[in-house]
């Protein structure tokens, strides 16, 4: 029984947190490192003066990292591909290209199913073959990705694009499958570009217990060879609460630290809308995006937490509300920590 | 879902006043939380109107009107009168509402003011109804700390829905440690069930049975009891038990039917071969729950197994329709339309299930073996022509009249021969019986030469049938006609059976195995009444020096016997030698459609003399033998 205070303390620590950061006011308040980038066919058709004004806006914020989501999503190839279906204007290289100018860096996103949330929650055998086939397109991405991201200093690393959270992975076949396709990927995407470092995300439905998640990736990130693992936050899709997420955040921690790897934390910009019909968000208030950050700060290794995501909703280029959250960013992140 | 915890809202008393209410709370700030105490600014000073409210808002909840409740302790903090205490009647007052998102904020702040096990009671029931199980384990695991300062019902509680809660997370050792502290504290049938179900998952048969047996039935409730009856059940089957196993779920499945019941009785008499019921029963279950691919694949299997095999390939076929990854049915569906004699649907879902290799998650080996073994159904299956050339030289002057071309030679006395053989479609192959037309052209060398001996020409057309499923035994009839003098016109009736360890290729990852073959061969010539008979065995170890190339030494021996025979007919010998065998042409479907082996052997035998019943002669010698199989 010990063994829980701890998280006695860190559950105290959530609550008293989750009223305020004020205890940080004496330092220089934490930015954000950078965003994910979730590409969609309507980057098909930006301009290259387009991604530029985007960059722009992300140099404003002072921005060093990209995440690419992803550059393959089921069909649609977001670069010049031979084997999937290519957007009109590829984006990868010029994102690529303006990282490099900006010094900037890149991971790339493999292979994205978007059927994946509905054909993980099967029977462990089937969810095994149908992780064998995620891997051989993830691969396959990879192998043609090479060539591009070899003519780029920002690229470096990978984006496992598979999202891990707390409730599918119970059963200990399902556990086994992930874990050996973790392994397998880690390994092969490690071959093609043995500089580049692997990350890979997930999230707390708090579905299990802290101690439990915290237990569940130290097993994952000491059976594949991951260097980064990229802990969502949930907090703008409702899946987790500041006056809880610390409980999380420190199992990660422990997790990363017990496993020997890094813990970048994602910070969810948004808030998604309760609509049935599908996935709608707006951006989020900037005081709690200001305590996520807060929070995330704590835990995440020396580079920062990176956001979810900055282009969608925290640019001048989606409207008064983004615009309105970038603003204050800058007011309190970039302007009151000079460079 | 957890079932209530089992206790009266809020520390005060009913009719007890609110001097008495104060001095509750003081004694359990004082004597119960003297840290809390300690760190706690006295409650700040709050007007009476406060006061007021705050009573009522406590009558309220004794009258379990929460609304009402909920709006006083509102007003009463609105009024100035905000402590720890109200804030964790008004997270009560809001969770009996089931207003759980507003309860959290509430018990929160009453947990940061004074963390009282009780908020933390709350505040896991809050989570858990929030679908935040996670987070209900830790206020949970934090009562835990602090329980003694609980009622025993609440101990009870907290221990039963942490156990829940552990269950759920699979986590069944805590689970059954949680629910054997509660059982401790009263006795309860409800949790004891739920041991003895954390005791079987943990493996500890004996005394889940003793948990179980110790419940009485008619304390649980009608679905609490059918689900005794299934662990009972599981117990039994593990056990062996089977008849009892099937007699407590069907218990079970009166009481409260269910899919998972008739399921699991299908399965359960399944495993006691009794087909129709299993079926009965997987059917029911199918019906019930159509979506549960799981349960269709068990139909299926029952369908199989009961000698159903169009039902099964009818139930297999909308299972694969639906989730492609289902990989063993596409070879069970190849396996089952070539039972039906539906030889091109069986090669379609055996070629399925080749395709299906990249994409199997099992071990390396494994899939390259299964491999194997589905090209070699296909190529069985797809086959419609297979030949064979063999030429087999012998050094010694006296030699036998036969060489080692297994099957093409056999009772025909030949050194060497071709033959081509002819599978037609549709009856060719049906349900691992095989149907073949062929020809043949077989010629003897002269003594220590490769001259062809033109008087030993023989050609032959004939059909043979392979009547057994399991056994490798054909039977011909073959229309002989003698091209030399020496050769014969006649019809020849045969048996051929030969039986090999394992196939040619072993498995894809060993680099040698076992090699042992039988081969034998009875004819009858029908106008010349002649009994033949020929057999041959050959142990060795064969090698896979590489990917293609198979080197096997080996021992032989072999002896023909022919009524009315000539001077070399009939014999028995015996050597050693190798064979090495080169394989080629393959394809993704057949694997290697095609071998070319050089056998070199040494033998020695005698000649038979029936007359005299000795032997007329030995010989030995060099036997070089070229099979050409594709």
């Amino acid at each position: 029984m010990p063994a829980l205070w701890p998280w006695l303390w860190i559950g105290f620590a959530a609550v008293a947190l989750s009223g305020g950061a004020a205890s940080l006011a004496q330092t220089p308040p934490p930015r954000l490192h950078g965003t994910f980038i979730q590409l969609s066919q309507a980057h098909g058709a930006w301009s290259e003066e387009s991604w530029r004004r985007l960059f722009g806006y992300l140099a404003q914020l002072r921005s060093r990292e990209i995440v690419v989501q992803w550059t393959a999503y089921d069909d649609t190839a977001f670069y010049p591909s031979t084997r999937l279906s290519p957007v009109a204007q590829p984006p990868l290289e010029t994102i690529l290209t303006l990282a490099d100018e900006l010094d900037m860096t890149v991971r790339v996103g493999l292979a994205h199913d978007s059927a994946f949330w509905s054909r993980i929650n099967r029977d462990p055998a089937t969810v095994a073959v149908y992780l064998r086939d995620l891997q051989a397109r993830s691969e396959s991405v990879a192998r043609e990705l090479v060539p591009l991201i070899q003519r780029h200093r920002s690229f470096r690393g990978w984006y496992i694009t598979e999202e891990i959270e707390d409730a599918t992975w119970k059963d200990e076949r399902a556990r086994a499958a992930l874990f050996d396709y973790l392994r397998r990927l880690t390994l092969s995407v490690r071959a093609l570009a043995p500089g580049a470092s692997v990350a890979v995300s997930g999230f707390s439905n708090a579905e299990t217990a802290p101690a439990t998640f915290g237990a569940f990736w130290t097993s994952l990130l000491r059976a594949a060879s991951i260097d980064v693992f990229m802990f969502q936050d949930g907090v703008g899709a409702g899946k987790q609460r500041l006056s809880f997420l610390p409980l999380y955040l420190a199992a990660a921690h422990e997790a990363a630290q017990t496993a020997g790897r890094e813990l970048q934390v994602i910070v969810e910009v948004f808030q998604q809308l309760n609509d049935p019909s599908g996935f709608k968000a707006v951006p989020a208030p900037f005081d709690r995006v200001a305590r996520q950050i807060d929070l995330a700060a704590m835990y995440s290794s020396t580079r920062g937490p990176v956001a979810f995501s900055i282009p969608d909703y925290m640019t001048p280029l989606r409207g008064v509300e983004a615009e309105r959250l970038f603003q204050a960013y800058v007011r309190s992140r970039v302007t009151a920590k000079p460079d | 879902m957890t079932p209530p915890l089992g206790r009266a809202p809020g520390p005060i008393r009913p009719r007890l006043g609110f001097f008495v209410w104060a001095l509750g709370l003081a004694v359990q700030l004082v004597c119960v939380s003297p840290a809390v105490v300690q760190a706690q600014r006295p409650p700040p000073p709050a007007t009476e109107r406060a006061e007021i409210l705050e009573r009522l808002g406590v009558a309220s909840l004794q009258r379990r009107d929460y609304e009402q409740a909920a709006r006083y302790f509102r007003a009463a903090i609105a009024a100035g009168r905000d402590h720890w205490q109200i804030r964790q009647n008004l997270g009560f007052a809001l969770l009996s509402l089931d207003r759980c998102e507003e309860a959290v904020g509430e018990l929160e702040l009453s947990a940061r003011q004074s963390p009282a096990p009780r908020s933390f009671v709350y505040l896991a029931r809050c989570y858990e109804r929030l679908k935040k199980p996670g987070v209900a384990i830790h206020w949970l695991q934090l009562a835990l700390l602090r329980l003694q300062e609980l009622g025993p019902t609440e101990q009870k509680d907290v221990l039963g829905s942490l156990g829940y809660l552990y269950s759920a997370e699979g986590q069944h050792a805590a689970a059954a440690e949680a629910w054997e502290r509660a059982l401790a504290l009263g006795d309860d049938p409800e949790i004891a069930l739920r041991l003895g179900r954390a005791q079987r998952l943990l493996g500890d048969a004996r005394r889940a049975r003793q948990t179980l047996m110790a419940i009485e039935p008619d304390r649980l409730s009608r679905a609490s009891r059918a689900v005794r009856l299934d662990e009972l059940a599981e117990l039994d089957r593990a056990e062996g038990r089977l008849t009892d196993s099937i007699a407590a779920l069907e218990e079970a499945n009166a009481l409260e039917p269910s899919a998972q019941r008739h399921h699991a009785l299908g399965l359960a008499f399944g495993d006691l071969k009794r087909r129709p019921e299993a079926v009965d029963h997987l059917e029911r279950a199918h019906a019930l729950a159509p979506d549960d691919l799981g349960y269709a694949v068990a139909l299926g299997y029952a369908y199989k197994d009961a000698g159903r095999l169009a039902d099964a390939a009818r139930v297999f076929e909308g299972v694969v329709a639906r989730d492609p990854d289902r990989l063993p049915l596409y070879q069970e569906l190849g396996y089952i339309y070539a039972a039906l004699s539906d030889t091109s649907r069986a090669v379609e879902w055996f070629k399925k299930a080749i395709d299906n290799a990249p994409r199997d998650p099992r071990p390396e080996s494994d899939i390259a073996e299964e491999r194997a073994r589905l090209q070699q159904e296909v190529a069985r299956l797809a086959k419609r022509f297979e030949a064979t050339a063999y030429l087999t030289y012998r050094s010694s002057q006296r030699q036998p009249s036969t060489g080692s071309g297994g099957a093409v030679g056999g009772t025909l006395p030949s050194q060497s021969g071709v033959e081509v053989a002819y599978q037609p479609p549709v009856i060719g192959f049906r349900d691992e019986r095989i149907f073949q037309v062929f020809a043949r052209l077989l010629w003897n060398f002269r003594p220590e030469s490769l001259d062809v001996d033109d008087h030993s020409l023989q050609a032959g057309v004939g059909l043979r049938y392979k009547p057994l499923r399991t056994q490798n035994l054909f039977v011909s009839a073959e229309r002989l006609f003698a091209i030399g003098r020496d050769a014969s016109d006649d019809w020849l009736l045969r048996a051929l059976y030969s039986w090999e360890h394992h196939p040619l290729l072993g498995k894809p990852d060993w680099s040698h195995w076992n090699y042992t073959t039988v081969f034998a061969d009875v004819g009858y010539f029908v106008e010349r009444s002649l009994w033949v008979l020929y057999g041959e065995a050959r142990q060795g170890v064969t090698f896979r020096i590489a990917n293609q190339v198979l080197l096997t030494p080996h021992v032989v021996v072999d002896a023909r016997y022919q009524d009315a025979r000539g001077p070399t007919d009939s014999f028995v010998e015996g050597g050693g030698g190798v064979s090495l065998r080169y394989l080629f042409g393959e394809s993704r479907y057949e694997g290697y459609r095609g071998s070319v082996e050089l056998l070199i052997q040494y033998k020695a035998g005698d000649f038979f003399n029936r007359q005299r019943g000795a032997s007329d002669g030995s010989f030995h010698g060099l036997v070089l033998t070229g099979v050409l199989r594709f």
